[in-house]
């Protein structure tokens, strides 16, 4: 109960200084919720040792495919979604029946948070008909790998 | 009985006489005093005093929002972690968490002035948030039936009431990960049958409450009649961090302290 009033005391003193400060003053009390904290995650991926893999295409003959993978790791705190697109260069994807290369799960792989991992497929293929112009021919291939967080980013409706 | 009243006649005459004896030039006279005041000419300024806990499932105090349950721990008791940590933000992530503010002061106060302190935010998070501040009161009476009708001039609450609209709200904006603007609360309350009324009082983004007060629309507090019986306001404080926040926040940790401001409701032109 004394503490109580001692409280009240003091409320009075500090209202007796606000109204010495300002002739205008009126009588105020705030209230503060204090430290609430906001962490925002991570969102960061990788492909094998860098964001992008490259693999180099020798001794191909047409008709042949070679098939490889390489695994993305989500080292982010949030979950996110990739899609891989492949950069290609050099004589062998050029001219008129040129190497083809498809990803097997190329858009929107959902990979888990702090660490999950997913294998992205890939193949090329050196069309039969490639004739005597390719051979020799060289190529290099690089896989970007372009992710987002899933979270509150809804896929676009498929029309 | 009859002994009393002899006494008081017997003392009055006494103290008559010794009156006029003293002072020989005396005459009779009558002085009346009025008092502005009812406590005997003592004048007593009335207090404006306002008091603020988070609500929600935390029935300790603390901040409302927190990433970790440590962080939401009550600071003089470090032991007692919060129990509904919001986890980490993802940009367009909506978080909602409530405040009661209870006036009790003498005065009947009023509710209209909010601003954020800013204890840590090295990235810049204030400018990438969303804020929006409502008063929510509940749609229906304790009995159920009746819908409720707030006292003209008052939006106070009592204790009951006030666990009423907890109850009501509290698994609403608890219960999943939502994803919506600040500004739909009122929305959200009908899709989700939350039966409870959310007013705005005050929306914009964070970083425009740190500088200075910002004018709410006003909450009406009036003292309590009883100084034991508590009355106050529920406030939801519904924050987002903005879906275009982008990277630069990525990782990033930012401590706010949300603050409303109460003033005297009587002779205050707004």
């Amino acid at each position: 109960m004394k503490k109580r009033i001692l409280v009240s005391l003091a409320t009075m003193g500090i209202v007796a200084t606000l109204v010495g400060g300002a002739t205008f003053a009126i009588f105020t009390d705030q209230s503060t919720n204090a430290s609430n904290t906001f962490t925002a995650g991570t969102l960061e991926v990788e492909a094998g040792a860098q964001n992008t893999q490259g693999v180099v295409l020798t001794n191909m003959a047409p008709g042949d495919t070679i098939d490889g993978t390489f695994v993305v790791t989500n080292t982010g705190t949030l979950e996110l979604r990739f899609d891989t697109t492949a950069n290609i260069s050099g004589t062998i994807f050029e001219g008129t029946t040129p190497a083809v290369v498809t990803i097997d799960n190329a858009a929107d792989v959902v990979v888990a948070p702090n660490g999950g991992t997913q294998t992205v497929s890939y193949h090329v293929n050196l069309p039969q008909g490639a004739g005597n112009t390719y051979m020799g021919a060289t190529g290099d291939l690089t896989f970007t790998v372009d992710a987002e967080q899933t979270a509150n980013n809804p896929l676009p409706a498929v029309q | 009985m009859k002994r009393k009243i002899l006494l008081s006649v017997g003392a009055a005459v006494m103290s008559m006489g010794l009156l006029m004896g003293g002072t020989t030039y005396a005459l009779y006279h009558a002085t009346a005093t009025t008092t502005a005041s009812p406590s005997e000419g003592t004048f007593v300024a009335g207090t404006v005093d306002i008091d603020s806990y988070r609500d929600g499932f935390d029935t300790i105090p603390g901040p409302m929002f927190y990433t970790t349950p440590d962080e939401g721990a009550t600071p003089t008791e470090p032991s007692f972690n919060g129990l509904k940590p919001t986890g980490i933000w993802t940009p367009g992530d909506t978080h909602i968490r409530s405040l009661i503010v209870y006036n009790q002061g003498q005065l009947d106060a009023v509710l209209d002035q909010a601003k954020v302190e800013v204890e840590e935010d090295t990235a810049g998070m204030a400018g990438n948030m969303n804020v929006a501040i409502y008063k929510v009161f509940p749609a229906f009476c304790l009995d159920g039936t009746t819908p409720f009708a707030p006292l003209p001039g008052d939006d106070t609450l009592d204790q009951d009431l006030l666990n009423e609209v907890s109850a009501e709200i509290n698994p609403f904006i608890l219960m999943y990960h939502h994803y919506f603007g600040v500004d739909q609360l009122a929305q959200q309350f009908i899709e989700n049958n939350v039966r409870a009324n959310p007013e705005p009082l005050w929306s914009g983004k964070l970083s425009d409450l740190t500088s200075d007060y910002q004018t709410m629309n006003p909450v009406n507090m009036n003292a309590s009649e009883d100084l034991f019986v508590k009355h106050g306001t529920l406030l939801a404080f519904v924050v987002q961090l903005d879906k275009n926040a982008g990277n630069t926040v990525q990782g990033a940790t930012a401590k706010f302290g949300f603050t409303v401001n109460a003033r005297q409701a009587s002779n205050v032109t707004p």
